[in-house]
């Protein structure tokens, strides 16, 4: 006689199931379609995951590489899956569900648990390639004044608190003869709510980011900019954390002791912590600081300095990592990077005509 | 009998506790054993339950009581070996490891069914955890209709609606098992 196995049981051993199979078995029965595509058990799924990463022997890294030729029907957005150890052997290629229209590709602007946001101009996209849906947010509040007229800089992240990713987005309106006062908007994207939404943060119009186009760590529900203090004339670096939830502006000054000849500075998250990638142009050099205790400036450790050998082109540092960083020890991490970094250079200069 | 409450180890030969199947066949087992089904321990954690008294196992059958025990009996072992030392603990868990792959390997589908609602029913923890691991592997390969007979559930899809879910995610039925 065949015994009916308990809702409970039932979910214990779906959480522990690749994603693949349970989009498959949303064709079992209705309960099991609205169980598992409920938010409470993907939500569930998700944290089972991160640690076992599905019974994997490594984790893993998606690596994205943009081909362009001088025929624009040849250009290609390469999104690959790779194992993310020493041998850093090509695992699968996802099949890229769309395309960009004016530009040769879209612009990253982050990746934050498996889910993919895209931009071209002012048409953002969002894809989840383990279940293969892709949409386009809806049009945003404020548009960019065209030529020269704004600069928009944008971050995609997660807060857990209130469970929803979004996209930011701040508009700075430049001075020009008919609008001389410099502005700066800011307007806020919630999966959620599927709406955009004008924020009443503020921040200085004449903020001098380091990290245009560039993506921003999202730690601990904000997103982090990399900005460079004018006010004083010391050119003293700064991070502008912006909370997900509370939508407020916060400061984190750099290090004391970081020397200012960087081109880029961009944030990234680093084995759970904030943390500052600089590359140094002129050295083709790029070092990591880290900040060890999140909010206090005086934590800040240089971890890492690694010479990149004929240089890394400006979108080198678009790398995503499908999975938080492992626990290993900070050497066999360095070398994970400096891989990836030299790999991606690889994929790089291999399209330098 | 006092109700002591401790639990002597395995290599003192401790107080047993009495376990009757579902078919009225009576386990006698190691007290700490015993503790290892939750749902034991909180049959005894009860004041005035004295340590004698057979606990009644409606829902488990013998078969299924006797393997359960069997592995609780290694469990407990293991345990006992694993401390302080980095190559004890791993050596303690690729012994656990074996165990729990060769508890499943021989199992039918209906055996490892029986198992978990016997682990679930008797909560034990562990074991619960690697037999969904167990059935999560047997199963995430299989097709649709293998994962309704396992559970023993209705298709409660009307055939369009059914039709528009699997257009909707055909990309996930690539390279599943044939039935």
């Amino acid at each position: 006689m065949s015994e009916y196995v308990p809702d409970e049981v039932v979910v214990n051993i779906l959480q522990r199931l690749p994603v693949k199979s349970l989009i498959r078995f949303r064709c079992v029965s209705k309960s099991w379609n609205s169980l598992i595509t409920s938010p409470a058990f993907v939500h569930s799924h998700l944290n089972q995951s991160i640690p076992n990463n599905n019974n994997l022997p490594h984790p893993l890294l998606i690596v994205r590489h943009c081909s362009s030729s001088a025929n624009r029907a040849l250009d290609k957005e390469h999104y690959k899956l790779f194992y993310d150890n020493e041998a850093f052997e090509e695992c699968a290629e996802f099949d890229f569900p769309t395309k960009s229209r004016s530009l040769k590709h879209f612009r990253l602007i982050a990746s934050e648990n498996g889910l993919i946001c895209l931009s071209e101009q002012e048409r953002y996209v969002l894809w989840n390639p383990s279940i293969r849906k892709c949409w386009n947010l809806p049009k945003p509040c404020i548009t960019a004044r065209k030529h020269s007229g704004s600069t928009c800089h944008e971050a995609f992240g997660f807060d857990p608190r209130t469970n929803d990713h979004k996209v930011v987005r701040i508009v700075i309106h430049h001075s020009t003869k008919e609008a001389p006062v410099e502005e700066a908007l800011v307007e806020v994207y919630s999966v959620r709510t599927c709406s955009w939404r004008l924020s009443s943060a503020s921040l200085t119009p004449s903020t001098n980011f380091t990290d245009w186009r560039k993506p921003k760590a999202c730690l601990k529900g904000s997103v982090h900019f990399a900005a460079l203090d004018q006010r004083n004339g010391t050119g003293i670096g700064f991070v502008l954390s912006f909370d997900l939830r509370d939508e407020v502006f916060r400061e984190m000054i750099f290090p004391h002791n970081m020397t200012r000849l960087h081109t880029d500075i961009v944030t990234c998250v680093f084995s759970g912590s904030l943390a500052l990638l600089c590359y140094d142009e002129k050295n083709f050099s790029c070092s990591i600081w880290v900040m060890k205790e999140y909010g206090v400036v005086d934590s800040w450790v240089k971890q890492f300095t690694i010479d990149i050998v004929g240089g890394i082109e400006k979108n080198a540092l678009e790398a995503t990592a499908n999975d938080p960083e492992d626990q290993d020890s900070n050497s066999k991490q360095f070398n994970r990077r400096s891989h990836l970094l030299s790999t991606i250079c690889q994929l790089i200069t291999r399209n330098i005509r | 009998m006092a109700n002591n409450g401790e639990n002597p180890s395995p290599d003192v030969g401790g107080k047993t506790v009495k376990l009757k199947a579902d078919d009225g066949e009576i386990f006698e087992v190691e007290e700490a054993v015993a503790m290892e089904l939750q749902t034991v321990k909180s049959f005894f954690d009860d004041d005035g339950v004295s340590y004698d008294t057979v606990v009644p196992l409606l829902n488990v059958s013998s078969t299924a009581l006797a393997k359960v025990i069997q592995y609780c009996r290694r469990a407990v072992e293991l345990r006992a070996k694993s401390g302080d030392d980095e190559g004890a603990n791993e050596k303690a868990r690729e012994e656990r490891e074996g165990l729990e792959a060769e508890l499943v390997r021989e199992e039918s589908d209906e055996g490892i069914k029986e198992l978990i609602l016997a682990a679930n029913y008797l909560n034990i923890k562990d074991m619960l955890s690697f037999l969904c691991r167990a059935v999560g592997d047997r199963i995430k390969n299989k097709s649709v209709e293998y994962v309704r007979r396992f559970f023993v559930l209705e298709n409660d899809f009307s055939p369009e609606e059914e039709e528009r879910t699997r257009n909707e995610v055909a990309w996930a039925f690539e390279g599943v098992d044939a039935d």
